[in-house]
């Protein structure tokens, strides 16, 4: 019996191991593994390297980078659940019976599975107005050829400009000629960053310019404000250096305390004058993207286009690892949160937690065991977010609050499931808001009505679970390279006021002949709204799509890594004719979430 | 045998497809492909904007939204067959030596081809009560050879250094209507997309519903100005959408769109010349009667009201001008507005419409007279010789309704000869 006891767990022990991956998440990617802190015993270097039999530079295991990636995130290898040429993450390390997990959100350099010619698009009213918006969505669909990567290559058989449009200063044209290769963006040995990227992107090319300089227009002493003359894409914590100035703040080292679209002030830092259009600012420190903490081992991150919205600073509410996303596929739904205590219940009509709740606005949550009045037990709406242990529940009435007349001190709150296709081809390309449509799970979410109810919000793009930041972080962190693409405000070139600004769109750019008027690209219209990173499938097939110019002049049909064919990525948000209502749905039948 | 056959039909196709417009009718303009409602998956988008190289505000690929507009509906642009700068209008979009489709009813913005020195008048009646009783046409101006010859505009809704021109740049009689002393008018910066939406809507011409001009103190207009469209599709599949922007137009049957001149091909297909039709289009037929549902000018099918809530185009273009040149809207010449400067107003009701003695884009019409070359604007400036985009030489534009002198026999002709034909 013993003997048949223990041949029973040495086979559940292999079961087990054998529905491990090979690799926890990162591979010999792991940064804490890597950089020795735990210890100078790393396993990691001799997957890749090879001190005297290299066959490539730095001493790689192959011919060049693009080789040694593909060995194991190539299209028919077994190294990595996630297979970037072909644009899709497996569910099993050595892809195990060939069962995916979902498409990556990068796209892929081979192939790419983006629904490019099916988007959805919802529109709602989005201000008193009753200006109309819209909810965009672009699904998963059938791998296709791509047109358009950010590596031209063998593979995919495109031809590259190798050019690094926008960067560089203001004038100094289209942008260097540059080669880039997996490692210009990414750090192979790990770097704590979101996706392993490089906190200075690098390429390599004669010109190439990776420091990132904006000109000041005005410091205040008043306000401890630096402006500078177009918008800066600095984030707080940049590490920054000002020059000439002349007004206290010049030095190195300096840390960017706050940020507005066009100033910022540092920390302790006391401004002394105000100065005139004089100075730069340069980040030294790169662009942090901030990443989730590591899945527990036998886990792998969740790469594709599923997300779920989740409460800031609460990783479980998220959908960042591939356990979650295949637990969710089974079950058509991320599984309830486990409730959280509640500690009182004001006739403030705030109601507050003993622990984080992980709670956004918009959630569908369910109260037991609530001792106020009125009674607000059972399924109910957030409608407000004080701090990671604060709500409020919204009213009957779109826009309001519930409001709680008598107090009360306990009961549990829990996030509710949220229904959807968690299947290989669930998903979302284009990520602008999440959930992209809420009426599909909570249907008092009418986007004919204004003000509109509590359940139809959505969050911004957070795949690493920061909604607040993740935006601005990797905008900033494309604009390293692209310098001259973030855009915001610029100068209004009408008046002599150094401060008064606009949009983009309307202002030029200082000094620029190329890259003059802009599209934003701040939260909700960041490069990852538009684009994906690695390669897109999108279809340029119109007269005008088909035949666009490249900033050099040379026309193509390159998709530009754009999401929708032909220009259906401007569509999405966009519709300039005015003649879509409210509630209008244009796509696939059936839409789902996420 | 079967070989030759698969040659024949490619080269068929080749020749239909050559001689088709580079786009259908409204290019990157149209409202379905624009809105998503077909798919989002417009193309047009990347014809005139750039997201991230635009060289003009709102991302437009040239400087300015006339440039832009230039590229395609400038003199030299092969991307539609409009030429608003020179007010014509081809058969073909890729241009070149492609025929005249004829003269455009806007006029156009560097040259106009309003022959606005030779208008036919034939009094019915000599009764000013009854704008039906005075018949009358302004033709298309033409060379000596008869063919199609725009002149140099001496008004016009922009002004550009093409035409040279420096009208005021006032909103005449914005503000909204009332009683006081309001002024001429706001001081606004016009362009192309202040009158139209280039994205498509649905609308006559593409119409912003509520014209934007831009300036401080313009009155907007707080509710739509209408005029309706005809359909966007040619309902003969084998022939063109491209519209008929011409003054070419026949009259006819209310409710029936295919006995309107619509499309540029019903045009190729009548046979009518390049240098036809009639500039004044009080009426349709110019010499014809017009009755209580038809003959009123109709470009869009819609000559009076009818059942379903149609609305006449007259009455329709009236409010649309009216949105932004508010207090010039009348409906009694007699009846004082209360306004201290625009007190008395001629009607611009009925066939009175805006469009009945003005052009959108820009006239030719020669003010060479004392009084007219000289009349100031509504805030007293003058620029000598401005013909206010009226189709007439001098004040002609008031003769072809108006006979005051009560001298002219009824029945009388005045005008070129042969009597002008139609259309």
């Amino acid at each position: 019996m013993r003997r048949l006891a223990l041949v029973l767990a040495g086979g559940a022990l292999w079961l087990i191991l054998a529905a491990v991956p090979a690799l926890a998440d990162g591979g010999p990617h792991v940064q804490t593994v890597n950089n020795g802190s735990l210890g100078i015993n790393a396993d990691g270097c001799a997957g890749c390297h090879r001190a005297h039999t290299a066959q490539g530079p730095f001493l790689i295991n192959a011919a060049d980078e693009t080789a040694l990636c593909q060995t194991c995130h190539g299209a028919a290898v077994t190294g990595s659940t996630v297979d970037v040429m072909t644009g899709v993450q497996y569910a099993l390390a050595g892809r195990s019976g060939g069962t995916q997990l979902g498409a990556l959100r990068g796209g892929g350099y081979d192939q790419a599975r983006i629904d490019a010619g099916n988007a959805s698009r919802l529109s709602y009213y989005r201000n008193a107005d009753l200006d109309v918006s819209q909810r965009p969505k672009v699904g998963v669909g059938a791998a296709e050829d791509v047109t358009s990567a950010h590596i031209a290559m063998t593979d995919n058989g495109l031809t590259s400009q190798g050019i690094a449009w926008g960067n560089g200063a203001a004038g100094s044209g289209v942008g260097p000629a540059v080669e880039i290769s997996c490692a210009s963006c990414h750090n192979p040995h790990g770097n704590g960053q979101y996706r392993i990227l490089n906190k200075i992107p690098e390429a390599t090319g004669a010109g190439f310019d990776d420091t990132w300089v904006v000109d000041i227009i005005a410091t205040y002493a008043s306000t401890e404000r630096i402006y500078t003359e177009v918008s800066h894409g600095l984030q707080v914590g940049d590490v920054v250096t000002i020059a000439g100035t002349g007004s206290g703040a010049d030095g190195a080292g300096r840390i960017v305390a706050t940020v507005s679209s066009t100033y910022f002030t540092l920390t302790g830092v006391d401004i002394v004058a105000d100065t005139g259009p004089s100075g730069t600012v340069e980040r030294t420190s790169g662009v942090v993207v901030t990443d989730a903490t590591l899945p527990a081992p036998g886990d792998t991150r969740n790469y594709t286009v599923m997300q779920v919205k989740g409460g800031e600073g609460v990783e479980a509410t998220y959908l960042l690892y591939a356990s979650q996303v295949a637990a969710a596929a089974t079950a058509n739904e991320f599984p309830a949160m486990p409730a959280v205590s509640i500690t009182s219940i004001a006739t403030t009509d705030t109601i507050t937690t003993g622990t984080a709740h992980g709670l956004s606005v918009g959630d569908l949550v369910t109260i037991a065991g609530s001792d106020s009045t009125p009674n607000i037990d059972g399924v109910q709406t957030v409608s407000n977010v004080g701090s990671s242990t604060t709500f409020k529940l919204a009213g009957a009435t779109a826009g309001s609050t519930l409001d709680i007349t008598g107090a009360g001190t306990t009961g549990t709150v829990s996030r509710n499931a949220i229904a959807g296709d968690y299947t290989a081809t669930g998903g979302d390309y284009f990520a602008r808001n999440v959930p992209w449509n809420p009426s599909i799970n909570d249907a008092t979410c009418d986007p004919t009505v204004y003000p509109y109810d509590a359940g139809c919000a959505t969050a911004n793009s957070a795949p690493n679970g920061r909604p607040s930041t993740f935006s601005g972080q990797i905008t900033a962190w494309c604009a390293s390279c692209h310098t001259r693409y973030f855009a915001n405000n610029n100068p209004n070139p009408t008046t002599p006021d150094p401060i008064d600004t606009g949009a983009a769109w309307m202002y030029p750019r200082p000094g620029e002949d190329i890259y003059m008027y802009q599209h934003r690209t701040v939260a909700g219209r960041d490069c990852l709204t538009c684009h994906v990173s690695h390669g897109s499938n999108a279809a340029m097939t119109g007269s005008f799509s088909g035949s666009y110019e490249y900033p050099d002049g040379t026309a193509s049909a390159s998709s530009r890594l754009l999401k929708v064919d032909n220009r259906g990525t401007c569509q999405a948000c966009h519709d300039p004719t005015g003649t879509i209502a409210a509630g209008t749905y244009i796509g696939p039948v059936g839409p789902t979430v996420p | 045998m079967r070989r030759l056959a698969l040659v024949t039909a490619g080269g068929v196709l080749w020749l239909i497809l050559a001689a088709m417009p580079a786009f259908a009718d409204g290019g990157p303009h149209v409202q379905t492909v624009n809105n998503g409602s077909l798919g989002i998956n417009a193309d047009g988008c990347a014809g005139c904007h750039r997201a991230h190289t635009a060289q003009g505000p709102f991302l437009i690929n040239a400087a300015d939204e006339t440039a832009l507009c230039q590229t395609c509906h400038g003199p030299t642009g092969a991307g539609a067959t409009t030429d608003v700068m020179s007010g014509i209008q081809y058969q073909l979009a890729g241009r070149g030596a492609t025929p005249l489709l004829g003269a455009l009813r806007g006029g156009g913005f560097d040259s106009a081809a309003i022959d606005s020195g030779n208008p036919a008048r034939y009094l019915v009646s000599n009764n000013l009560a009854n704008s039906d009783d005075q018949w009358a046409k302004v033709r298309v101006l033409v060379d000596g050879g008869g063919a199609v010859a725009p002149a140099p505009v001496t008004s016009a809704h922009l002004n550009l250094a093409e035409n040279g021109l420096t009208a005021p740049t006032i909103a005449w009689g914005n503000d909204v209507v009332g009683a006081g002393d309001k002024g001429p008018g706001p001081v606004v910066t016009l362009s192309c997309a202040s009158c139209h939406n280039p994205h498509g809507n649905g609308q006559y011409r593409i119409l912003n519903p509520v014209p934007t001009p831009e300036g401080a103190g313009f009155v907007a207009a707080t509710s739509n100005s209408l005029v309706a469209d005809t359909p966007v599709d040619n309902p003969d599949p084998n022939e063109s959408d491209t519209k008929n922007y011409t003054v070419i137009q026949t009259r006819g049957t209310p409710g029936d769109p295919s006995t309107y001149l619509f499309y540029a091909d019903d045009i190729i297909d009548a046979g009518y010349s390049p240098a036809s039709g009639d500039y004044w289009h009080v009426r349709v037929a110019w010499n014809q009667a017009s009755t209580a549902t038809n003959g009123a000018d109709a470009p869009n099918g819609n000559p009076a009201n009818r059942a379903g809530g149609i609305v006449a185009f007259n009455t329709q273009m009236s409010n649309w001008c009216s949105a932004c040149h508010t207090r010039y809207y009348s409906i009694a010449g007699d009846e004082p507005s209360g306004d201290a400067l625009f007190a008395f107003r001629h009607e611009t009701i009925g066939n009175r419409a805006c469009t009945t003695c003005h052009v959108a884009h820009g006239s030719n019409a020669q003010m060479s007279g004392v009084y007219s070359a000289d009349q100031p604007f509504p805030n007293g400036a003058v620029a000598s010789g401005d013909s206010r985009l009226l189709k007439v030489d001098n004040r002609g534009t008031c003769q072809l309704c108006h006979e005051p002198t009560g001298t002219v026999p009824d029945g009388t002709y005045t005008g070129p000869l042969p009597t002008p034909g139609t259309p």
